[in-house]
């Protein structure tokens, strides 16, 4: 072995300077970085949820997935506002039954149906989009600005608000079903119950595939993004960061292929010839019955055999 | 020098989630030129406890190399986090995250070019350290065409062009060929004759000694569950077994003063116990 250079020698330590106090935000890099391990730490409590007992874990998936697929059509089909928010209250009980808490309930819920479904049903409630019965007068009379003439009379309608009360409804009805599931059932239990009901096994496959390795990707993420931090011993430009993210890109995307590579040659070796494993057969029990009448119930509420309003 | 802390640890725990700890209750010191080892089984905290002595996470508890406070606050302060960083090397188990440039000498350059070096000088300490290294002949390649050691090497040589006091280790010796190994222990053992503080983390019991002069045991509880020479440590069957760094086949042998440790297990033969 060739003799180390001399300039590597070490001495006594010198101290490191103070750190000045600075407020800046962290960069997007190591907002990356927070991000994965956020992530990280949500499927760990996700998967907490769902191996803990309560009202839903029991449940068996297939029976669960029929059961949300019936309460979904029914939720696009009724035209019942108390109904809806009857359901919405049920819902709500339901998730803390099964250890969800509210604050996960409402952001996993509600925030995304008002950010989104709620924007999109917005302009519906007022008498331009949705003429009706004026509730409010946003202003009356016509307006105008130089040759430009508004229409006469904005008001918010009965019927316009009707309409997006009721979207918004549907759409945060479908988000809270289909959160439940998702919580309150492992993921392979989940493909599985997809499979047995007909979803094609490739289909399976690549989820179950997807959900393993894209973990797998973020925590090698992770490691480039801590690995480039360990390495910063000078100033860095925005330009320097540009081409580190550009290098990285095109390394994380040259490891995921050869990673690929190694998977495929490995599900080969084990035997693998393109049909994925049949889901196991599980026998319902009452709890699953008791489930599914629950169901057909307010199945039957929703769509109209009994009228809340 | 040997007195003088580096890295002074109290009252240490990390969660990567809420409520899973992957470090309980550490308080230790590590002085300057120390070669310590980190020995424990898989999952016990050793590359999350080299991850916070390299400033790359943030514990609760007070974390302080040399001398002064190391926080997720004070590495927001570029000079600070730079002087920080030009002390402390960190070369990843996984030599794939750390090498980032387009070729070997470039990759070596980097950490020079970095410092300020002129060119020239930058790429006489690049080739000067991938002769050490054994290197030189790979320095116009493409890291991702080269093997794993070879990714090893060009990671220790990329970290040392910066000439750190400190230089910490993930598994060293991992996935490396026999004589891979003896070269990383003898270049190991040059760095901390050059008065570098080395700190390894790794389960190999049998290079241990080798390795280092100081030994931390951590355990599945993510403690520390002892700290000593490795001759007394490598000797503490009860310990060892405990941590799950060895099974109940497993013999130590320590030959001489030096703590020369070779390690093997007997397998059960018919009529014989072990």
């Amino acid at each position: 072995m060739t003799h180390l250079p001399s300039w590597l020698s070490t001495g006594e330590p010198s101290p490191l300077p103070s750190a000045k106090r600075r407020w800046r935000r962290a960069d997007y890099l190591a907002k990356t970085l927070a991000d994965i391990q956020k992530i990280m730490a949500e499927d760990m409590l996700q998967t907490g949820v769902a191996a803990r007992p309560g009202l839903l874990q029991p449940i068996e998936p297939r029976v669960k997935v029929v059961g949300l697929v019936m309460l979904l059509l029914a939720v696009a089909l009724t035209a019942s506002i108390p109904a809806l928010a009857a359901l919405h209250g049920l819902l709500i009980l339901t998730a803390l039954a099964s250890g969800i808490g509210p604050k996960t309930y409402l952001l996993r819920v509600w925030l995304p149906a008002l950010l989104f479904a709620g924007l999109v049903v917005l302009p519906a409630i007022f008498s331009w989009v949705t003429p009706g019965d004026p509730l409010i007068f946003v202003y009356r009379g016509e307006w105008r600005l130089g040759p430009l003439a508004l229409p006469a009379d904005l008001a918010v309608t009965r019927q316009g608000l009707t309409a997006a009360v009721m979207v918004l409804l549907r759409s945060a009805a479908s988000l809270g079903l289909v959160m439940l599931l998702v919580k309150t059932t492992r993921w392979p239990a989940l493909t599985k119950a997809f499979q047995s009901l007909g979803v094609p096994a490739v289909f399976v496959l690549v989820l179950e595939l997807t959900y393993r390795y894209l973990f797998l990707f973020l925590l090698l993420l992770a490691d480039f993004l801590l690995g480039r931090r360990s390495r910063l011993v000078g100033g860095e430009s925005p330009l320097d960061r540009l081409e580190w993210i550009g290098g990285t890109l095109a390394g994380f995307l040259r490891l995921a292929g050869e990673y690929s590579r190694e998977i495929a040659a490995a599900m080969t070796a084990r035997g693998f010839g393109g049909a994925a494993q049949p889901a196991p057969a599980v026998r319902p029990g009452p709890g699953e019955a008791v489930y599914l009448a629950a169901v057909i119930a307010i199945c039957f509420i929703l769509l109209g055999g009994i009228n809340l309003g | 020098m040997a007195n003088t802390p580096v890295f002074e640890l109290n009252d240490v725990n990390y969660a990567y989630r809420p409520g899973e700890y992957a470090l309980r209750d550490i308080n230790v010191a590590i002085a300057a030129g120390e070669r310590v080892a980190l020995l424990g089984p898989n999952g016990c905290g050793k590359s999350t406890l080299e991850k916070v002595l390299a400033g790359l996470i943030f514990p609760a508890g007070l974390v302080t190399a040399f001398g002064r406070p190391i926080t997720a606050q004070a590495m927001r302060d570029d000079a600070f986090a730079i002087a920080f960083r030009r002390r402390v090397g960190f070369v990843f188990q996984n030599a794939d995250v750390q090498i980032f440039c387009a070729s070997v000498l470039d990759e070596i350059m980097f950490g020079p070019l970095a410092l300020g070096l002129p060119a020239d000088e930058a790429r006489r300490r690049a080739e000067e350290i991938m002769a050490f290294v054994g290197i030189a002949p790979l320095a116009d390649r493409m890291p991702h065409h080269l093997s794993g050691g070879e990714k090893k090497k060009v990671a220790i040589a990329a970290v040392l062009a910066v000439n750190p006091d400190v230089l910490i280790l993930d598994e060293p010796t991992n996935g490396l060929d026999p004589r891979t190994q003896r070269w990383m222990l003898e270049a190991l053992a040059q760095l901390a004759a050059a008065g570098k503080t080395i700190i390894t983390a790794t389960h190999h019991l049998d290079t241990v000694s080798e390795l280092a002069e100081r030994v931390i045991v951590m355990n599945e509880t993510h403690t520390i569950a002892a700290d000593g020479r490795p001759a007394d440590i490598l000797q503490d069957r009860e310990l060892l077994l405990a941590a799950n760094l060895i099974d109940e086949r497993y013999h130590v042998h320590l030959h001489g003063d030096d703590g020369h440790v070779h390690i093997h297990r007997h397998e059960p033969g018919p009529g014989r116990q072990t």
